[in-house]
């Protein structure tokens, strides 16, 4: 079934794959310790950021250590590394080569975390990672301690998704970070994170989470199997994997949760999703999401249920206006004049009169002019952003209305469609509305109320065809799942909830 | 095969980028607001239009609209023709804008073309599917109907918009396209509708007034789609509440026996029609019940006595059952014309009898003996007990 | 390609919403049953009494045979030369019933929403739109009938909540006036058009998954979709009285009659839209039917081959089959109830006595 859905991934050729450049493949070290700095200095020619710093262990063994610096807490370097080897007691020290490496590793070496390796690629690759390596004369084999640190971004409130009630923190750049947000809240050992690597140039770390006995085997079995599939150089968002690893890259609903916030992953992790964290991004992207997971925010949880259930309703609607509303004004305007009521029909008549665009170009220009002054206050730097705000709502709202190049109701249209399509919690998801409102307003341009519904059955054929891993999108409602619909469109009382009340994984029938 | 649907899609768009075809801008489009149907004396139709201008009407705080030039909120146009559509034509050509009759609430009609018959006129409505089957008919009494059309209004802007809200507001008989439709469709009774004045504001006979004022102020009467005759407001009173189609009314008469009148705000009224066939004979007793407050009392009375208000209700029952009694009568000798529905009673509910009665039904309602009967009951007498004495209040 | 159509399987409940859209489509375009004015209703009623019993002759049938569809089941028990010519009579009727569907509809939007643009074009992208879903399989079509019935439900319910200030319940007496022929005449338009249609699902029960409880969902359906339809009778002639008979589109005029409060007015063009979503439908089951009884005749395994050359077919037809809106109107009203006799009834009929005839476990392993 997976094999049938998903089976005609494209192979990605590897651009960069030129792996005669500092290959340090199947390599080991050799007993001369100044052969293995040449080596390695070799390896890290150009590379100004790597450090080599030779002394001797209580003066008797030559050795060197190599880290780069700014990933390496260079304190506890000095405190629990440099400082325990070089002072002491020599006497204390094993003469016997073979026995130095473990008297180092058990007695005087005091990190947590430490390995030991012959080989230079995967030395190399602890380096690059953050590790300080140890090398010593005569010694085959060296330590790899990690001590990570540096510079970085601590947990803050998240930037995109806010909330009124709930929990402040966010994910940031650290995968390990990451991953310790989402322990913090399920202390449980069913919480599962498995670790890869991709990209053959970035060797970025990426965590796959998940439920175990919550999440289904077959959905996870597929998420895992094909990142280990996805061969790219270059992984710098947790999006490369999203788009690599999704079934339909050309439909505009997203099939991923894109979050910043450890608690609504934590969320869909407790409802049978695969949370997948890659190191470098804030953005934890999780799957299999329904049509009506992505109208869904934390919040409705938090609050109660009541005003749960309204604001569910609401932004449902509002979603709509967000997808229909400019096109309803063109179809109403220009084809179903007997459907706007007498009064208001005269206010538009008098509004457009003298606009010099008929309504459907006026809607298309106004809906881009609104994306591109909407793209722009993404774009812009802060201290401009005024300017924007005040030239786009004063000159392109009042003036263009005033200087009669616009009329005053598409303007009102489309500001609250602009507004509308705001209230969709999930940011990739409103981006979907926003790309299928200009094909509607096309068709209503053509037909009227006619093209509409033909573009809402297309719309809505796409949605029953899609699947997020299998879960067809629209899944508490099509197909039904009366456990489901207790949490789709609206919300039963968290009492009547399970702990996990979308058997997302599950599949339905025998299909 | 994939591929070649998707070929064949494309293909299928192509012919879509020349679409539009019914796609019309507001601004090229003409709202007809109301019609107005008359008969030439050469026997045409003149069909006349209101179409509202509209910057104007919008409302636009006072600038100088670039369109409405003549400072008018509307403006009307009419042409002759053999038909609607014909005449249509003749204004078309007068008015680049397209027609656009889905708004058109009221249509006029003239004395002369509904004595004349209205039965295309019917037809057209209902065929035309632009057309709203909620468009009041009106009968303009006395004048033509363009005329109606032509009446500036102080307070709408849309002088027709005045007739349409008169005739939801329930003063007097209204009928939509369906309600004339349906009871002409309907065997045992007759449509009525409105009919319309122009009358002067102020009642002054000179005819200095700027503007007339519309009034709603009787019924006409139809039968086999020709107009007969009318019914004025007492009339009409008694035929809506007969037809029990009012809900409030303002009865007013003076008092035998307390030497003054009083006014009552009836609110609940109903009526129970009993037809019966005694051979070729029909036996119609109505009656008519109302609960009402008695809002004004000019009588000599003393109305914290039990017995005032019983004498009150008597004297306006007789007075009710009277005029209604008298307005039957009216149809049964002017017209024959059974605009109640007494026979509609017959037909829904002893369907058997009314087979037989069918065809004579006109001859049998005309010879009819009808009795009427009026129960009033006055729930209050408003806030004050007695009437203002000349000596002062509070005489009791 | 991806071949996801032989594994596709329907619930009841899909099943049971898709045949509501389904017999629905027929309410807003065809003024079925009105033969008999404002006696209207009780056509309705026996109506569906008469298409819960044509129904419940092939729901009997297909439950008898599970995993098998009308056309396989006249091969097993009529031999192969037989069979193939009912698979051919059943192609036929699902084709010429998809040819009218489209033209009643694009004659509706001619009339009443886009007069001046092309009824070619207007059939053309419904066409497109269908084929498109017709290739997807009975799975997709079936869940957006899931959604579309929430769509069907509340348009048909509000357009009559709205309507109750506009009734006169008086319209409804004298019962019986018009005597009992014009009301089983309606009452035959009325079991053949929009219940007796739904034999084309004996074609698609084969996808449900639980073939036990086909019998009770396709009889609840159409007992529960012919209260729909009496209670829109209902409504009609309680708005309409007399008139509604002499209605094209009955149910539209209505709906057309709507007024809220001065400003929700002439919402016919949403009902329209709505309506717009049955008559999809509608033709996506005709068209998926007909390519199915077609492949399963000639014995080929992959139905899509014929969606679009009969879905052009279909739009060919639909063209010329009538001069006129008047003429189409008038052959739906009287010639159709009879010229769907034999497929509706007599072929069910016979092979349900057949069946009786035969053994049945010889079947089943095939």
């Amino acid at each position: 079934m997976f094999k049938q859905l998903f089976g005609n991934r494209k192979k990605r050729s590897n651009v960069f794959q030129d792996k005669t450049i500092g290959s340090t493949e199947g390599e080991d070290l050799v007993s001369s310790l100044n052969e293995n700095e040449s080596r390695l200095r070799a390896i890290f020619n150009g590379c100004s950021d790597v450090i080599f710093r030779s002394f001797q262990i209580r003066g008797q063994q030559n050795a060197f250590i190599v880290y780069i610096a700014g990933l390496v807490d260079e304190k506890q370097l000095e405190e629990s590394l440099l400082k325990p080897l070089m002072l002491g007691d020599s006497t204390e020290s094993s003469d016997s080569n073979p026995e130095l490496l473990s008297f180092l590793r058990n007695r005087l070496i005091t990190n947590s975390q430490l390995i030991q390796s012959s080989r230079f690629q995967i030395i190399e690759q602890e380096i690059l990672r953050g590790s300080v390596a140890i090398c010593i004369e005569e010694q085959m084999e060296a330590l790899l301690v990690g001590i990570q640190g540096g510079n970085i971004r601590s947990v803050e409130q998240p930037s995109t998704e806010n909330t009124v009630r709930g929990p402040r923190d966010s994910f940031t750049e650290i995968l390990r970070t990451n991953t310790s947000l989402i322990r913090r809240k399920v202390r449980s050992s069913r919480l599962k994170i498995e670790m890869l690597t991709i990209g053959e140039i970035t060797q970025t770390e990426v965590a796959i989470a998940y439920m175990k006995g919550i999440t289904n085997e077959s959905t996870l079995k597929e998420i895992r199997s094909r990142i280990q599939n996805i061969q790219i150089d270059v992984v710098l968002e947790s999006g490369y994997i999203e788009q690599l690893i999704e079934e339909k890259s050309y439909s505009p609903f997203p099939q991923f949760l894109v979050t910043e916030r450890p608690d609504y992953l934590v969320a869909g992790l407790l409802q049978g999703q695969v949370a997948i964290i890659v190191d470098g991004s804030p953005f934890a992207i999780s799957a299999p999401m329904t049509f009506w997971g992505f109208l869904q925010a934390g919040e409705d949880y938090y609050e109660r249920v009541l005003y749960a259930n309204l604001i569910r309703l609401i932004r449902l609607s509002f979603a709509m206006i967000a997808l229909l509303l400019p096109s309803l004004y063109v179809a109403l305007t220009t084809f179903h004049q007997q459907m706007i009521p007498t009064n208001l029909l005269l206010s538009i008549a008098s509004a457009r009169e003298g606009v010099p665009f008929p309504a459907l170009v006026e809607a298309l220009m106004m809906e881009a002019t609104f994306e591109g002054l909407r793209e722009a206050g993404v774009r812009l730097p802060k201290q401009v952003g005024q300017a924007v705000s005040i030239v786009g709502g004063l000159v392109v709202g009042q003036a263009a209305v005033q200087a009669g190049i616009v009329s005053a109701p598409m303007v009102i249209v489309v500001s609250l469609t602009g507004i509308a399509s705001f209230t969709i919690p999930r940011y990739n998801f409103s981006l979907a509305f926003r790309i299928l409102r200009f094909p509607l307003i096309l068709l209503a341009g053509m037909f009227g109320l006619y093209g509409i519904s033909v573009g809402l059955m297309l719309i809505l054929v796409h949605l029953c065809c899609l699947k997020s891993f299998g879960v067809p999108y629209l899944f508490p409602t099509a197909p039904v799942s009366l456990q489901g619909l207790k949490d789709s469109l609206f919300r039963a009382p968290l009492w009547t909830l399970y702990l996990h009340p979308q058997p997302t994984g599950k599949e339905k029938g025998s299909g | 095969m994939n591929k070649l649907y998707r070929i064949l899609s494309l293909l299928l768009i192509i012919p879509l980028l020349s679409g539009c075809w019914d796609r019309v801008e507001m601004n090229d489009v003409s709202f007809f607001m109301a019609s107005a149907l008359d008969l030439t004396e050469d026997g045409q139709l003149k069909t006349s239009i209101l179409v509202p201008i509209p910057v104007a009407a919008g409302g636009d705080n006072g600038k100088v609209s670039p369109s409405g030039t003549l400072g008018k909120t509307y403006f009307v146009v009419s042409a002759k023709g053999s038909n609607i559509h014909d005449a249509e034509r003749s204004i078309q050509q007068k008015i680049s804008r397209r027609f656009f009759k889905g708004h058109r609430r009221v249509v006029f009609i003239g004395e002369a073309l509904a004595r004349k018959g209205i039965k295309d006129i019917l037809d057209y409505y209902s065929r035309d599917p632009g057309s709203r089957l909620r468009t009041y008919i009106v009968v303009t009494k006395g004048k033509e109907a363009i005329e109606f059309l032509k009446n500036d209004h102080p307070i709408e802007r849309i002088p027709s918009e005045e007739v349409r809200e008169l005739e939801r507001s329930g003063v007097g008989v209204s009928a939509t396209f369906r309600d004339f439709l349906m009871m002409q469709a309907r065997d045992g009774i007759e449509p009525v509708t409105g009919a319309v004045e122009l009358v002067s504001p102020t009642g002054t006979v000179k005819e200095e007034e700027k503007y007339s004022l519309y009034q709603l102020s009787s019924t006409a009467v139809f039968k086999k789609y020709k107009l007969k005759g009318y019914l004025n407001d007492i009339e009409t009173r008694s035929l809506r509440w007969i037809k029990e189609e009012v809900k409030q009314e303002i009865i007013s008469g003076s008092i035998a026996g307390s030497g003054g009148n009083v006014g009552v705000v009836m609110n609940k009224m109903s009526s129970t029609i009993q037809t019966t066939m005694n051979g070729e004979k029909a036996r119609i007793r109505i009656v008519l019940k109302g609960t009402g407050v008695l809002n004004e009392a000019n009588v000599k009375l003393d109305l914290n006595q039990s017995g005032s208000l019983i004498l009150i209700e008597d004297e306006l029952g007789k007075l009710v059952a009277d005029q209604t009694l008298r307005t039957i009568r009216k149809a049964q000798t002017e017209w024959k014309a059974d605009i109640f529905g007494f026979g509609l009673q017959l037909h829904l509910f002893h369907y058997r009898t009314w087979q037989k009665i069918r065809p004579k039904w006109d001859a049998i309602f005309s010879d009819a003996d009808v009795t009427v009967t009026a129960q009033i009951s006055l729930r209050r007498a408003g806030i004050i007990t007695n009437s203002l004495s000349e000596n002062g209040v509070g005489e009791s | 390609m991806i071949n996801f159509g032989q594994n596709d399987r329907i619930s009841n409940m899909e099943l049971w919403t898709l045949m509501f859209v389904y017999v629905l489509g027929s309410l807003l375009t065809l003024p079925v049953g009105y033969a008999a004015g404002h006696d209207s209703w009780i056509s309705a009623i026996i109506g569906t009494i008469a298409g819960i019993g044509i129904n419940w002759i092939y729901a009997f049938l297909c439950a008898k045979y599970p995993q098998k569809s009308l056309v396989e089941i006249a091969h097993l028990l009529m031999g192969t030369w037989i069979g193939k010519a009912v698979g051919i009579m059943y192609f036929w009727y699902s084709f010429y019933l998809g040819a009218y569907v489209l033209r009643s509809f694009t004659d509706m939007t001619g009339a009443v929403l886009l007069p001046k643009t092309p009824t070619i074009i207007v059939g053309a992208i419904m066409i497109a739109v269908v084929a498109w879903t017709a290739f997807k399989g009975i799975e997709v079509i079936s869940r957006c009938s899931l959604i579309l019935f929430l769509f069907v439900v509340i348009s048909t319910l509000m357009g009559s909540f709205l309507l109750i200030p506009d009734m006169e319940l008086n319209n409804l007496f004298p019962i019986l006036e018009s005597g009992w022929s014009p009301i089983l005449k309606g009452a035959g338009q009325i079991a053949s058009v929009p219940l007796g249609e739904t034999i084309v699902f004996a074609m698609l029960i084969p996808y449900v998954n639980r073939t036990a409880a086909v019998k009770k969902t396709v009889v609840s359906v159409i007992g529960v979709a012919g209260a729909m339809l009496v209670f829109t009778h209902f409504v009609n002639i309680f708005v309409l009285g007399e008139i509604a008979s002499k209605q094209l589109f009955p149910s539209y005029t209505s709906v057309m009659y709507i007024a809220v409060a001065d400003f929700f007015e002439r919402i016919e063009p949403l009902v329209f839209t709505v309506w717009v979503f049955n008559e999809f439908t509608k033709l996506s089951v005709c068209l998926l039917v007909s390519a199915l009884a077609l492949s399963q005749t000639i014995g080929s395994r992959n139905f899509r081959f014929y969606l679009v050359p009969i879905g052009l077919l279909m739009l060919l037809l639909s063209l010329f089959l009538h001069p006129d809106q008047l003429n189409l109107m008038s052959f739906l009203k009287n010639v159709w109830p009879l010229y769907s006799i034999p497929f509706i009834i007599v072929i069910p009929l016979t092979l349900l006595a057949l069946s009786m005839l035969k053994r049945k476990p010889v079947n089943r392993l095939n």
